[in-house]
């Protein structure tokens, strides 16, 4: 079991203080691991209930493609953002047992790892719903009401706030810091699919597509 | 061309000449259009020549701060005793600009040759090109076009057949903002945090895994291979105002305007004629409020300032702000002006790296106490707190975020204070997504 912090200003506070504290936990189920989260205010309790045999990530094709990264560094240390994106990649999320991975195949510490996974917010420290929807709501995208698609975005897939996971374990909606598109306000990326002016109208017909 | 628009008549184009031209993302239809000529003429050159040429040119960095790119060439050691490093810096992630995504997704093959010539000019084996994570479109198709060059021999062990080694390589960011300063994006590429570095030593000495580098951004690159295709003379001769800010520059305007997009105009263009002409003016037949003119970092403009302001490095500096990366944030008269500048305050609290106090606990007691304002509890004293507190992040730190944050703070207290004290004396209250009644 271990804790993670959601981001302190995750959410504007007018939306913080309509939301109110959800305590009500739930569960959803991945390949081979059960997991039950609750959200109680701002801190999000993961419980691995059932520890799988950890499966490496680096073998065979994954190795291979590891090696001809590390041929473009003069230190093995370099390729850890990209080896981190692999285990995404492959995982999905990246978990303390893949950061013990990473850490031995690169020849760096597990606490090493860890920092730098923390560092960087692309990289999933939790399980994320199949689908992981992230809205820009940065000031330019605001002005064209990038918040109204926020609250679409929630409404339409069922998650009951901001990081949290639909129950069906479809979808996680977050609140990005600029996505850099901002003359196509609003973009929002599903996954790795990146998507301009989308507005709350267009989000049930956005969400058609990611089933 | 200000895709997805038609060019205008009173735009320059030259780095956007083939957006939204499909054919010019590949190798022969870059060929077919005069692509990398200027890297064969450059690969005959000594590498001391092109810097002289990009030196005379005039061009200065467009990520920012604006210095000039032959003269940062130029620290590089003559003398080569250790690996140098070229870094393209895609981490395009100021609020307001989306110019080098426009760029690498048009032009791929462009900022490749543009790369590879600044490569040979500073006498580098490899170039990182770091590309924001969310990115993800920029990044498959400058990985096809990489991919295309190698297969192609312009780069590789025999870069243009002329027997010397030139290799570029793309490396994925995972989503900080602080990796676009430059000394971040160095500690990014060699796996670390993204934490900026105490200067000196400046990064021509000791740089990426401690090897003379230089940084440079995508646009400012990408002006190169015309510089040489087309003479210094030519780019100095791009100038409408003040003779130090020469050649052109893509404006990304952004927000209330009718056609937002990316318009590449002179240096020294009237702000003024990009929003009304160019961009159509505001949405709906509102009025100009205020404006960003170089994206979410520089102090705001009101109405007059912006009216009257000239968009060169010169120009903007005499209204009080900065050119920036040009990234052109736009607010009508129906903007709420504290909510969009505790949202901006939110944003550098959020990406702050936490290295420095007066950043890490600066950017988010800004974003508390004006979130406090909005909601109706802030103190008659709060405005005065936050000027103290911006004076305190103000050329304190090792980078520039927490500057960054302060700008749009007292430039929004500055010129729009009636607003602030709307809220304060609870003559408004909070409304939906930052629209005021």
């Amino acid at each position: 079991m271990f804790d993670v912090r959601c981001p302190m200003l995750d959410t504007s506070l007018r939306d913080h203080r309509a939301r109110g504290v959800d305590t009500e936990p739930f569960e959803y189920r991945t390949s081979n691991i059960e997991y039950r989260i609750s959200n109680i205010g701002h801190r999000a309790t993961i419980m691995n209930t059932h520890t799988a045999p950890y499966d490496p990530v680096f073998t065979g094709e994954t190795r291979q493609r590891l090696d001809r990264v590390l041929e473009r560094y003069p230190t093995k240390r370099a390729a850890l953002l990209p080896a981190l994106w692999m285990v995404q990649e492959t995982r999905g999320w990246i978990s303390d047992a893949a950061m013990t991975e990473v850490a031995e195949v690169l020849e760096l510490t597990p606490a090493y790892v860890k920092g730098v996974v923390t560092f960087y917010t692309m990289y999933h420290q939790h399980p994320v719903g199949k689908h992981f929807i992230q809205v820009c709501t940065t000031t330019p995208c605001n002005l064209c009401g990038a918040e109204e698609v926020v609250r679409a975005l929630l409404k339409h897939t069922g998650c009951r706030e901001l990081g949290a996971t639909s129950p069906d374990g479809k979808y996680t909606v977050t609140e990005v810091e600029c996505l850099g598109a901002c003359g196509f306000a609003t973009p929002i990326m599903v996954g790795e699919d990146f998507l301009e002016g989308v507005t709350a109208e267009k989000v049930p017909e956005v969400l058609k597509r990611y089933q | 061309m200000g895709y997805p628009h038609q060019p205008h008549a009173k735009e320059t184009v030259v780095l956007s000449q083939y957006f939204g031209d499909p054919e010019a993302r590949t190798y022969q239809g870059w060929v077919k259009r005069g692509g990398y000529a200027a890297l064969r003429t450059a690969l005959a050159r000594k590498p001391a020549e092109i810097v002289e040429i990009v030196k005379e040119s005039g061009l200065r960095g467009r990520g920012g701060a604006g210095f000039p790119t032959g003269l940062k060439w130029s620290f590089m050691p003559k003398e080569k005793s250790k690996p140098h490093y070229l870094c393209c810096n895609a981490d395009e992630s100021e609020p307001g600009t989306f110019k080098d995504r426009e760029i690498m997704r048009w032009t791929p093959h462009g900022l490749i040759e543009a790369c590879a010539i600044a490569q040979y000019a500073i006498q580098a084996e490899v170039t990182y090109i770091y590309i924001r994570g969310e990115f993800t479109e920029p990044l498959a198709i400058m990985q096809r076009a990489l991919d295309e060059a190698y297969r192609e021999g312009v780069l590789g062990a025999n870069a243009m057949g002329t027997g010397k080694r030139l290799d570029m390589y793309l490396h994925r960011g995972a989503g900080a903002y602080i990796c676009g300063e430059e000394t971040a994006l160095m500690n990014s590429i060699e796996g670390r945090r993204g934490n900026p570095r105490i200067r000196p030593p400046f990064p021509a000495a000791v740089g990426v895994f401690g090897m003379p580098t230089t940084i440079n951004n995508v646009e400012t690159l990408a002006a190169v291979p015309h510089i040489l295709n087309r003479g210094a003379a030519w780019y100095k001769s791009l100038c409408l105002s003040n003779p130090k800010s020469t050649g052109t520059k893509l404006f990304s305007v952004c927000g209330h305007v009718r056609r937002p997009g990316n318009y590449e105009v002179t240096m020294g263009f009237p702000l003024k004629d990009l929003l009304y002409d160019l961009c159509g003016g505001m949405r709906g037949g509102r009025t100009l409020k205020a404006c960003i003119p170089g994206g979410s970092s520089v102090p705001i403009l009101n109405r007059e300032e912006t009216e009257s302001c000239l968009l060169d490095y010169e120009g903007c500096a005499t209204q009080g702000t900065m050119l920036g990366s040009g990234g052109v944030i736009v607010f009508d008269d129906s903007a709420d002006m504290v909510y969009q500048i505790m949202r901006l305050a939110r944003f550098y609290a959020h990406e702050s790296c936490a290295q420095c106090t007066q950043c890490r606990e600066g950017t988010a007691w800004v974003t508390k106490i004006l979130q406090r304002i909005l909601a109706g509890d802030g103190h008659q004293k709060d405005l005065d707190l936050l000027l103290d507190l911006s004076e305190q992040m103000t050329g304190k730190t090792i980078c520039v975020l927490s500057d960054s944050c302060a700008a749009p703070v007292v430039s929004g207290i500055r010129k729009f204070r009636q607003e602030f004290e709307a809220y304060l004396t609870g003559a408004r209250r909070p409304a939906g997504a930052g629209v005021a009644v």
